[in-house]
């Protein structure tokens, strides 16, 4: 685990943030069944559009399978997705990167993760690959802004999430969970492993592979 | 009415006694934390400097804004007055057929009084920040520009929002809270106007930011199909990038966080393919008497970012409370502000009312030297007659700040004397005094710069006062100074006295 990684961690936790990981992506679905155990229940989740680079990888899908009782997973592309996203349980979305000295995640919309995703639930998990934690909130921030990213021109809609929605208007003391999610997961999962490690999947442990950033 | 003719009431109310209280805690708090944090000063001066950044050419700024909205596809309306703005979004309001609006905070749009022009034209307008939804159900003005229901106790919120409920709700803050979260769900996901003002612009990427910790800016910027975001042109930054030095600085000031729970960046409406977010962005820039201020000494206030550690610091506010400036901005920033952006027309008593102590100054993230803007305005709003807007030598990037030296205002050497009030209509009314209080002052001003004179009566007060354990407790003649509290007697030997005793020492 890097510096980085380890103080996002860190962070987060300080900004009331459950953090797991970091897993290898082999072991992501699996951790993400066992962060959301109890909290999922007859409720959709949300998920992003299919296929989702990471939440659509076979071992994380054939994890979502094997959970405990059904899942009812509803993504944006779905006819059902307007009616129904005020009502879910979860939400689930990639970030497009964080800053480990504040403990914040940036999550960009898309027209497969609409802003929604990420604000109606009571409940998200947010997935934050290793490699693009940055050490500073200045330089995120900034790689964001300048459009520097792999991603390319800047989102029509950028949430920048440090912890669960609270307030401090009741006599100035701080009460959670406002009109934005009360409750806030960070899975945070490593760069690919080898694509013969991928092939084997779960069991083998990704913590040998050292993350650049 | 003036502000010291609504203190009597303020100081009167225990709530808002008990309340006060804790902006003294949070100012405590930022302080604490911004000489704990090794860097402030630098970061202060760099913030500071990139606020400033926009002065030199803020026409030319406002060009490039406006291009750069119109390029990621917001329709952008300039507005030189409030009552511009307002009827501009009440315009909007009406050709999209707007019936229920949701608003994230936002002080411009309290400035525009926006919320009665559209009331006016019959669309719902709900507060979506919990301290601005509280003050708007119970009819008042915000009293804090951060915390908008500061002087509101957990007993009246109950039993404001007791009524919406239909029953009586207990007085526990998870238990008013999940309240407001379902009622105002209700709105947010049914409106089809969201309201935003923004804590920044950036003229490069056309990119609105919000700081947010309910979630608010997110909800009115996510559901409503058409959004109308009220931006001061102070807003712009040059770059988006810029921020990243900003925005901590503006958390730790404000609420004493680190950072928010949410930062929103709003760059155009939605786009093809994206099923949330705005189908139409409408952008009011609004000047109200802004521009006028760009090269007076005042230009200063455009630095501001709101982020209201000038009321916590204020021994003033935080004895009367926000609602006694009777003013949109209350405050050190509000008193400055007030009369400046209302042309003049308003809250010229405010720059009157302060200690001048300069704590305000002292903690301003962005070094606007407060006290001095408020010296200077005692003097402006003084003058009678016409002011000329005397256009002075810019403030340089940098200059001001904590660690800047002497600032443009305190040091008039180093700059042109300006007149700095940019209208006309200054009056001498403000300075009106009785005509005995006039010549005592003139008197003591005439005594007092002639140094015999000086110790002479030094040395008299403190023969008359040797008796007295510390405190004088009456001194007639003084205007009432001693009515509420003592006043200590002179110190026994005088400094003067201590001082050459310890010179003979050396």
């Amino acid at each position: 685990m890097t510096d980085a990684v380890s103080l996002l961690s860190e962070r987060l936790r300080a900004n009331r943030c459950a953090v797991h990981g970091p897993v290898d992506r082999g072991h992501l679905g699996a951790t993400i069944v066992a962060v959301l155990g109890a909290l999922v229940d007859s409720r959709p989740v949300a998920l992003p559009s299919a296929p989702d680079p990471l939440l659509d990888a076979p071992g994380v899908t054939a994890a979502f399978a094997d959970w405990p009782g059904s899942v009812d997973v509803i993504r944006p592309d779905s006819p059902r997705w307007p009616d129904e996203i005020a009502g879910c349980c979860v939400g689930i979305a990639v970030a497009t990167l964080a800053a480990a000295d504040l403990g914040i995640v940036a999550v960009a919309c898309s027209p497969g993760a609409p802003r929604s995703l990420t604000l109606l639930a009571p409940t998200i998990l947010l997935v934050v690959r290793a490699e693009t934690v940055h050490h500073s909130f200045e330089d995120a921030w900034g790689a964001l802004a300048s459009g520097s990213l792999a991603s390319g021109a800047l989102a029509s809609g950028v949430s920048w999430i440090s912890g669960p929605s609270r307030t401090g208007d009741l006599e100035m003391i701080l009460t959670w969970g406002v009109h934005g999610p009360a409750r806030v997961e960070v899975v945070i999962v490593t760069s690919d492993p080898p694509a013969d490690v991928i092939g084997a999947a779960a069991g083998i442990d990704g913590a040998g592979i050292e993350v650049s950033r | 009415m003036t502000l010291a003719a609504r203190a009597p009431a303020a100081l009167a109310d225990e709530h808002l006694q008990q309340a006060l209280g804790r902006i003294t805690d949070r100012y405590r708090l930022v302080r604490a934390r911004a000489r704990e944090t090794p860097d402030t000063d630098d970061r202060k001066h760099r913030a500071g400097a990139l606020r400033r950044e926009i002065l030199a050419d803020l026409d030319g700024w406002i060009d490039r804004v406006t291009s750069s909205l119109e390029r990621v596809g917001a329709v952008v309306h300039r507005c030189a007055t409030a009552a511009d703005a307002a009827e501009t979004v009440v315009a909007i309001a009406r050709a999209e057929g707007s019936r229920l609006a949701v608003k994230s905070k936002s002080m411009a749009t309290e400035e525009i009084h926006l919320n009665a022009a559209l009331e006016a034209i019959g669309v719902e307008v709900i507060e979506g920040d919990l301290g601005e939804y509280i003050v708007q159900i119970a009819g008042e003005r915000p009293s804090h520009i951060i915390t908008p229901a500061i002087h509101k106790t957990l007993g009246q919120v109950a039993d404001l929002f007791s009524p919406l409920a239909g029953h009586t709700l207990p007085v526990e803050r998870e238990a008013l809270c999940a309240f407001a979260r379902d009622h105002l769900r209700t709105k947010f996901l049914n409106a089809d106007l969201g309201i935003t003002g923004a804590n920044f612009v950036a003229a490069d990427t056309g990119t609105i930011v919000l700081v947010t910790n309910e979630g608010n800016g997110r909800m009115a910027t996510t559901v409503p199909r058409v959004q109308v975001s009220v931006v001061p042109i102070d807003k712009i930054v040059p770059r988006l990038a810029d921020l990243g030095a900003i925005l901590p600085l503006l958390t730790e000031h404000a609420t004493n966080q680190s950072i928010t729970a949410y930062l929103s960046m709003t760059t155009g409406p939605r786009r093809a393919g994206e099923i949330d977010g705005p189908e139409v962005l409408h952008v009011v820039l609004l000047d109200g008497h802004r521009r006028d201020l760009v090269g007076t000494p005042y230009e200063e206030m455009l630095a501001c970012i709101r982020c209201g550690a000038c009321l916590n610091a204020c021994p003033v506010y935080a004895k009367v409370g926000g609602h006694a400036y009777d003013s949109v901005y209350p405050g050190p920033m509000g008193s400055v502000l007030t009369p400046l952006l209302s042309g003049g027309t308003e809250g010229r008593d405010l720059p009157f009312a302060s200690s001048l102590c300069g704590a305000c100054t002292e903690i301003c993230p962005v070094g606007i030297p407060l006290a001095d803007l408020l010296v200077r305005l005692r003097a402006d709003l003084r003058t009678p007659g016409p002011v000329v807007p005397a256009r002075v030598g810019r403030t340089p990037p940098g200059r001001a700040g904590p660690q800047a030296g002497p600032g443009p205002v305190s040091s008039p050497g180093t700059r042109p004397p300006a007149a700095g009030f940019p209208w006309p209509g200054a009056d001498a009314a403000l300075s009106r005094q009785p005509w005995y209080r006039s010549l005592g002052w003139s008197i003591w001003a005439r005594v007092w710069s002639r140094p015999r004179l000086y110790r002479a009566t030094l040395a008299l007060g403190r023969l008359v006062t040797r008796r007295r354990s510390g405190w004088c407790r009456r001194l007639p003649g003084s205007g009432g100074w001693t009515a509420t509290r003592d006043l200590p007697s002179l110190a026994q030997p005088g400094f003067r006295r201590l001082w050459t005793d310890r010179e003979h020492r050396r």
